[in-house]
């Protein structure tokens, strides 16, 4: 099923000079990639999973239980171990082999503190960075990242410190391509255990987005919305390899209101928010889940599952390319030509973005059963 | 069908298998054209019908209100009342369909902004009173203004205060407003039922045509889910907010159109238009499954027929608000029956789109 095209053929133009990968995809002699995601079933158990594709067959790699929703996977720089990490307001971490699937280790939040599910390590490799809710402080900026120590022998971490977010409710964090630098998506909600998942304060919240030294917590920038949108929660974000972030956000505020779900920003500059066109934005129900740029780091994928739409940007000139219908997509990653999705039906996808090709992956009891999260990564 | 299609139906259909009961789920209709020929019933028999309904209650609603507001009087005043529960009865009838034209232009918003729990509608429309601001009654100006003051709940005001009678004849404006308001809505409701006619319905026929759908399953899980939904909104928005935590707790303030005293009668209809819908869609699911949601819309039938149309009498008497609490959690069962039906199929309604972070 082709996307729907609004900007196509200027699109396509662009896209023969972005590719930057070849068009051979899923073929065999490749190094096997692995994705990994986390996963529920019609059992209510939750899973952290990784897969393989290989002449565009699925092959199931290896599952490990969870003891609740896990919401991403992070991948070490060597590509050898990955952290996935329990969703608000859950307190857990699980550190696996890529390739073996072994368990490295499991680690529980520090007193006082849960996970919202994301986390990075530096490029050395030697430290890990996660999302954190300081909740016993309910009236400041309770949001908090905490420091890891990586042991890269035993593939094992340990607390060595923790520094502020510069906001509240911090989601996504990523390392900017300086290797110095966190950028934070602070998403403005604020949230307490006690509350299971209840949000304390929308009519108030202030998101922002933030960058730290990653070695000292010192606050670099910090970048807000116009005060109009100060119910648009920055939740995820990605980096590419010049330094531009592309922002997804929910927004928490009247479900009638049009307002900016996307947004990117480069360093020194305001943020620029992103406008679907008025038939695809009016359809978003106010949610973008996922963020993701391809490989040539000029376009990107925002996932909306409210919407059953992937939506694809230009972003440089911040234009909208085009949308593909895809049943509670939400989990993407760049691969090839373009993206790998799934969904929480259990499909896995590969769309070409520069031929407007997409491709199913998978057989029948391999998927059977199966709902993946948020997120999906791919070493 | 094309493989791709055959591999998204064969996606859908595995989403909920594992782990079932004697390996019940199964894809019950498994052509496009199956799903095609109940979508388009669906749409011929109970959609585009509701939207006329709506259309030509709406267009009652204007000639009245003009009627009305001609000279102001308690016999005019009533039937510009009832003009506009007509058009309450018609709008409840598909307030279920949150999909397609309906979302164009905001009109969903436009025809009703409820629930209201910062009384915005109320604010604005004071201060636009006050001002008595005629420049935005142009069509053009006023359907650009906040849903607020455009849909029914607005109209519903001014037309149900205490003092209704007395502050029409004693302020132009309150016309000028209503009528606008009425115009408004007969805009909205002629614009849902063209696109209905002229484009959604090509939709239903070519549901992939265009990259709307994923093919008419997809477009058979919208409207389930509109009905799964609409179960979830009349249980979790127009009942609980109202009940509280016990009779002492009652806010009837909180319910639907408490001011026309019709918020039972509402879910009346809602409930009324929401049995057809599934009918129509009972070759999709298992024979047991399809009777335990027929009898769950039996049982609460029954609670409604023995209700009054509005829940303020529920305020002073506990027999009546035990009624709501029987209505709640029939309601509740009904949810759960549909819900039940759905997992023992391949139709799986959402994971991250329902529950995301």
């Amino acid at each position: 099923m082709p996307a729907t095209n609004l900007h196509r053929r200027s699109f396509l133009a662009l896209a023969i000079v972005a590719a930057t990968q070849p068009t051979a995809v899923f073929s065999q002699g490749q190094d096997r990639p692995v994705f990994l995601s986390a996963a529920s079933d019609s059992d209510s158990q939750h899973w952290v999973k990784a897969f393989s594709i290989n002449d565009n067959q699925l092959e199931m790699l290896y599952s490990h239980r969870l003891p609740e929703r896990a919401h991403a996977v992070a991948l070490h720089p060597n590509q050898q171990s990955f952290v996935t990490l329990a969703r608000r307001p859950g307190t857990f971490m699980l550190i696996g082999d890529v390739q073996s699937g072994e368990v490295l280790q499991e680690v529980d939040a520090v007193p006082d503190r849960h996970f919202y599910g994301h986390g990075v390590f530096s490029a050395d490799g030697e430290y890990f960075y996660t999302t954190e809710n300081a909740y016993d402080d309910t009236h400041g900026d309770n949001g908090r990242i905490g420091v890891w120590r990586y042991n890269n022998t035993s593939g094992t971490m340990q607390r060595v410190d923790e520094f502020y977010s510069y906001g509240v409710g911090p989601h996504e964090l990523l390392l900017m391509p300086d290797q110095d630098t966190l950028v934070i998506a602070n998403g403005g909600i604020r949230t307490h255990p006690d509350s299971e998942r209840g949000k304390l304060n929308i009519d108030i919240m202030r998101p922002n987005l933030v960058y730290i030294d990653r070695h000292r917590g010192s606050l670099l920038e910090i970048h807000s919305l116009p005060a109009e949108y100060h119910q648009a929660s920055i939740r995820h974000i990605d980096v590419n390899a010049s330094a531009q972030v592309a922002i997804a956000m929910q927004f928490e505020g009247e479900p009638f209101m049009r307002v900016p779900l996307l947004a990117t920003h480069r360093r020194g500059e305001a943020i620029r928010t992103l406008m679907a066109p008025e038939q695809v934005q009016s359809r978003l129900q106010q949610y973008v889940g996922s963020i993701r740029f391809d490989h040539s780091g000029r376009f990107f994928v925002a996932s909306c599952p409210r919407a059953n739409l992937l939506t694809f940007w230009d972003a440089e000139n911040g234009e909208f390319i085009s949308q593909l219908r895809a049943r509670d997509a939400c989990g993407v990653c760049a691969y090839a030509d373009g993206f790998v999705f799934s969904t929480g039906t259990g499909r896995i996808a590969y769309y070409d973005l520069l031929n407007d090709q997409l491709e199913d992956i998978g057989e029948e009891q391999q998927l059977r059963g199966l709902f993946w999260d948020n997120h999906l990564v791919v070493a | 069908m094309n493989t791709m299609m055959k591999l998204i139906r064969f996606f859908l259909s595995l989403s909920l298998l594992a782990g079932l009961p004697h390996g019940l789920a199964q894809n019950l209709i498994d052509t496009d054209e199956g799903w095609t020929a109940i979508n388009l019933r669906v749409t011929d028999e109970l959609v585009i019908p509701a939207y006329t309904t709506l259309q030509t209650a709406s267009q009652e609603l204007v000639e009245r209100t003009e009627n009305f507001c001609t000279a102001p009087a308690a016999d005019s005043l009533a039937l510009a009342q009832g003009a506009f529960a007509n058009m309450m009865d018609a709008w409840q009838a598909v307030q279920h369909i949150q999909f397609g034209p309906v979302t164009y232009f905001n009109w969903n918003f436009r025809m009703q902004y409820w629930p209201d729990e910062r009384d915005t509608s109320g604010r604005q429309l004071q201060t636009l009173i006050a001002a008595a601001n005629t420049e935005i009654l142009d069509a053009n100006s006023f359907a650009r203004q906040s849903v607020g003051i455009q849909g029914l709940p607005a109209l519903e005001r001014l037309f149900f205060a205490d003092t209704a009678l007395a502050d029409f004849q004693d302020n132009d404006y309150l016309c000028l407003l209503s009528e606008t308001i009425a115009a408004n809505l007969n805009e909205i409701s002629s614009g849902i039922l063209g696109r209905w006619q002229d484009e959604y319905r090509a939709v239903v026929l070519e549901p992939a045509s265009g990259g709307i759908y994923e093919d008419a399953e997809d477009l058979s899980i919208e409207f389930l889910k509109a009905l799964q939904e609409s179960l979830s909104k009349i249980r979790d928005l127009k009942l609980a907010p109202v009940m509280g935590e016990s009779f002492a707790r009652i806010r009837t303030r909180n319910a639907e159109s408490w001011r026309s005293e019709r918020s039972l009668a509402n879910i009346k209809i809602n409930v009324a238009a929401l049995e057809p819908l599934f009918m129509a869609y009972t070759e999709a699911f298992h024979e047991a499954d399809v009777q335990a949601v027929i009898d769950a819309f039996a049982e609460l039938n029954t609670s409604l027929a023995d209700s009054a149309d509005a829940m303020v009498s529920a305020q002073n008497s506990e027999a009546d608000y035990q009624q709501l609490v029987t209505i709640h959690s029939r309601l509740d069962n009904l949810h759960e029956a549909f819900e039940n039906a759905l997992k023992n199929t391949d139709l799986y309604l959402g994971f991250n789109s329902l529950d995301g972070d």
